[in-house]
């Protein structure tokens, strides 16, 4: 019975798209604002208890790397990390703060007592780094990596 | 009492119970924790079967239905000492080994040791993604499991593990057979592991799904105990069902390995919904105070809210493309119109599916802006709501009402509403302003006969207002049957009807909305199918949160029928006594081929 009730609503409830969108690339080529087609809005997986095409990506039972070797090195940690949160930390870098700038430090080994300076680097050298609206999250790491190294009191944690 | 009497007191208790119990040794196999492991479930013929279609989890031929043949084969393996089946099932092989007498060697799998140290578990945290805003259905939400490392801080949350249980569905269906198939478990569901910020990012694009997060009263070895399980879980699939061996049930059949007695599973065979879950991890002291995550859409709400008119002016010209004159405002200002620009722009790109070639260098323009001023947001974050899911009320309800009519007398009505929430019903825990009535059922008894009052298979309503930032349409609909004032008696009608319309106001406070609608009719009232349009309006106001008024009505012309004109029109107070609790007052008047109109008094108990 229940599942005959379940079925007349949904199939009768209006939604505005249908499957879930694979927004999230294993790869490390993501550019911001990467745009999605129409209303990007899951509610049929918001519906249903929430369905997503997560299992179709590297990322799954025991391996965090798209390798599937399980071994991450902590520089390709920092990688997939901006690869998957590029939009919020342009964002966070364009403020000099926030949690997505605030856990890029964490991850990249930064010092507490350092913390503010990286903060401080990320703002002002934001045209640096995101070069325009196609740099890729590789380029971004990069571009970071090269200002961290450049920059006096933070050179010493320029990642090899 | 000494301390000692107590002591001596609780050890004669103690001894009344094994004198109570003397012999009867459970076989292990019938123990529920091997039942848990196993995910088996007593069916109504006497035996069990479990949720896992995967045969690769089963090292009996009968494992799917028989946990005895099931336990012999895994403890032959174990004896054995079959090191790749003990790395399989590391959850049964600890657990065993500390049940039956052996010399079997600790548990040492290279791979699931690699695993365990990349999660570095401690915690655990439900992750409750709630409702969004325009979108009632979306109320059954979904829930998922965060794995919190020994190294975390607030700030490392994001890179911590994700748990998720989810369907695969075929991505060539349409939505209607997405529903179908997925309802009758034609998808196959699995638990996967990935980055909690993916989670995150998916549900905070989603434009108003706002998150909670309870953390989750497991000690450190109970955690591990749900991992050994979760690794075992690997080879597992199961049907997914929308309905109830969803994300919801396999989270809950995973988390009660933390525990020997722990049992969450077995009151929650008949609703599984997220919010249910919450439910019975509160029910049983396992969740504390929750965090908040706002979701983008609530963010942007309240940034906007924080500009003067002149400034969202300002902002709406950065979004155009346009510069806008910033000698007009202080530099704290322009930030907050950069800020605000940037994050409506950003929105509008995604729910409209915005030209990337046009949008993108202007977002990226606004954030290069921005990072030109060296000083922190002046705009505030939202704040936590004072109520989180867990504290609103039950989402199953039944109710005895007295009615009272002019034209029919008085009336003893009894009512049961499977799921889930009523514009009246108190707003504590819930999202304001939306309704989702789910086999809603009402039975009037007047001492002679009992009689079906009415029957809502579905009864939605979206009534979120527009604001500054959002510009939204509000919608209903109703399936099912109900009663009017016919010549000699209250005449049947069975129905589909919707409304799309306009909302205005606050859904806290005074919030008032007006639908135009359309219907079908057939009943008691007409040989064919009479279709209808027509207007439904309301106005409810929130005086407090125990209290609620509301004035609402409908009026419907009538098509193919003896009676062109249909009109209803209701005055209700809702007091919720207290969580759980409530009193419903109604003065109501209707008039098809009659009038009538009458009072009701209901009492209301959710659950």
């Amino acid at each position: 019975m229940k599942k005959l009730i379940a079925v007349a609503a949904i199939s009768l409830l209006p939604f505005s798209n249908a499957m879930a969108d694979q927004d999230i690339g294993c790869g490390l080529g993501s550019m911001l604002f990467a745009g999605k087609d129409g209303k990007a809005v899951k509610v049929l997986g918001a519906t249903t208890n929430g369905t997503s095409g997560n299992q179709t990506f590297g990322i799954t039972f025991g391996t965090l790397g798209c390798d599937g070797t399980g071994t991450v090195t902590s520089s390709a940690k920092i990688a997939q990390f901006i690869d998957g949160n590029m939009e919020q930390l342009a964002r966070d870098m364009s403020q000099g703060e926030g949690e997505t700038l605030s856990t890029l430090a964490e991850i990249w080994g930064v010092q507490d007592q350092d913390k503010a300076a990286f903060n401080a680097l990320a703002q002002s050298q934001f045209a640096t780094v995101f070069t325009s609206e196609n740099v890729t999250s590789q380029t971004v790491l990069e571009n970071l990596n090269s200002v961290v190294a450049s920059d006096a009191s933070l050179s010493a944690y320029t990642l090899s | 009492m000494t301390m000692k009497n107590l002591l001596a007191l609780s050890l004669l208790f103690f001894c009344f119970a094994i004198f109570a119990k003397p012999v009867a040794a459970e076989p292990l196999w019938e123990k529920p924790y091997w039942l848990k492991l196993g995910h088996y479930r007593p069916q109504l013929s006497g035996g069990f079967e479990s949720d896992v279609d995967d045969t690769a989890f089963f090292l009996s031929p009968l494992g799917k239905t028989d946990p005895k043949a099931e336990f012999t084969a895994t403890l032959e393996e174990f004896e054995q000492q079959n090191k790749t089946i003990i790395c399989q099932f590391p959850a049964r092989y600890q657990w065993l080994k500390a049940q039956v007498t052996n010399d079997w060697a600790a548990l040492a799998c290279p791979e699931l040791e690699n695993w365990r140290s990349l999660i570095n578990p401690k915690a655990m945290t439900l992750v409750f993604p709630t409702a969004y805003m325009n979108s009632p259905s979306s109320m059954f939400g979904h829930t998922l499991l965060r794995i919190d490392a020994k190294d975390q801080t607030r700030h490392k949350e994001l890179v911590a593990f994700a748990v998720n249980f989810a369907a695969e569905p075929d991505e060539n269906d349409n939505a209607a057979l997405y529903a179908l198939k997925g309802l009758i478990g034609k998808y196959p569901g699995n638990f996967s592991l990935m980055p909690y910020y993916r989670k995150v990012r998916e549900y905070s694009d989603i434009e108003s799904r706002d998150i909670w997060e309870y953390p989750l009263s497991f000690s450190e070895s109970e955690v591990e105990r749900i991992l050994w399980h979760l690794w075992e879980m690997q080879s597992a699939t199961f049907d997914y069902y929308f309905a109830d061996e969803n994300c919801s049930y396999q989270l809950l059949a995973l988390l009660q390995l933390a525990r020997d007695d722990l049992d969450l599973t077995s009151s929650f065979s008949f609703h599984a919904i997220p919010s249910d879950t919450v439910a019975v991890l509160n029910g049983q002291g396992l969740l504390q105070t929750p965090d908040y995550r706002p979701a983008f859409g609530t963010k942007l709400h309240h940034y906007a809210k924080q500009l003067t008119p002149q400034e969202l002016a300002a902002a709406k010209q950065l979004m155009a493309g346009a510069e806008f004159d910033n000698s007009q405002f202080t530099a704290q200002r322009s930030v907050a119109i950069y800020e605000v620009a940037y994050e409506w722009l950003n929105f509008n790109f995604y729910d409209q599916g915005l030209n990337r070639d046009d949008i993108a260098p202007r977002l990226t323009k606004l954030l290069r802006k921005r990072s030109q001023y060296k000083i922190a947001s002046p705009l505030t974050k939202p704040a936590k709501p004072t109520v989180s899911p867990e504290q609103g009320h039950g989402s199953a309800r039944v109710a005895l009402a007295r009615s009272d009519s002019k034209n029919y007398g008085q009336t003893t009505e009894l009512a049961y509403r499977l799921a889930y929430h009523d514009l009246l019903d108190s707003s504590a825990g819930f999202i304001p302003g939306a309704q989702i009535s789910f086999l809603d059922i009402n039975a009037s008894y007047t001492g002679e006969h009992l009689q079906l009052e009415h029957l809502y298979l579905i009864d939605a309503m979206s009534l979120a207002p527009d604001n500054q930032v959002f510009n939204t349409w509000s919608w209903n609909l109703r399936l099912g049957f109900d009663r009017t004032a016919g010549n000699t008696k209250r005449v049947g009608r069975s129905f589909v009807e919707g409304g799309y319309g306009k909302s205005i106001g606050d859904p806290n406070s005074l919030h008032a909305y007006l639908l135009g609608t359309i219907g079908l009719n057939s009943g008691d009232f007409s040989d064919g199918i009479s279709p209808a349009a027509g207007v439904e309006g309301g106005i409810i106001w929130q005086l407090n949160p125990a209290h609620k008024f509301a004035a609402s009505g409908q009026f419907q012309w009538l098509a193919n029928n003896q009676q062109a004109q249909r009109s209803q029109a209701k005055l209700s107070w809702h007091w919720a006594l207290e969580k759980d609790f409530a009193l419903r007052t109604e003065v109501n008047y209707s008039h098809w081929q009659q009038a009538d109109h009458g009072v009701k008094l209901a009492l209301y108990y959710y659950f």
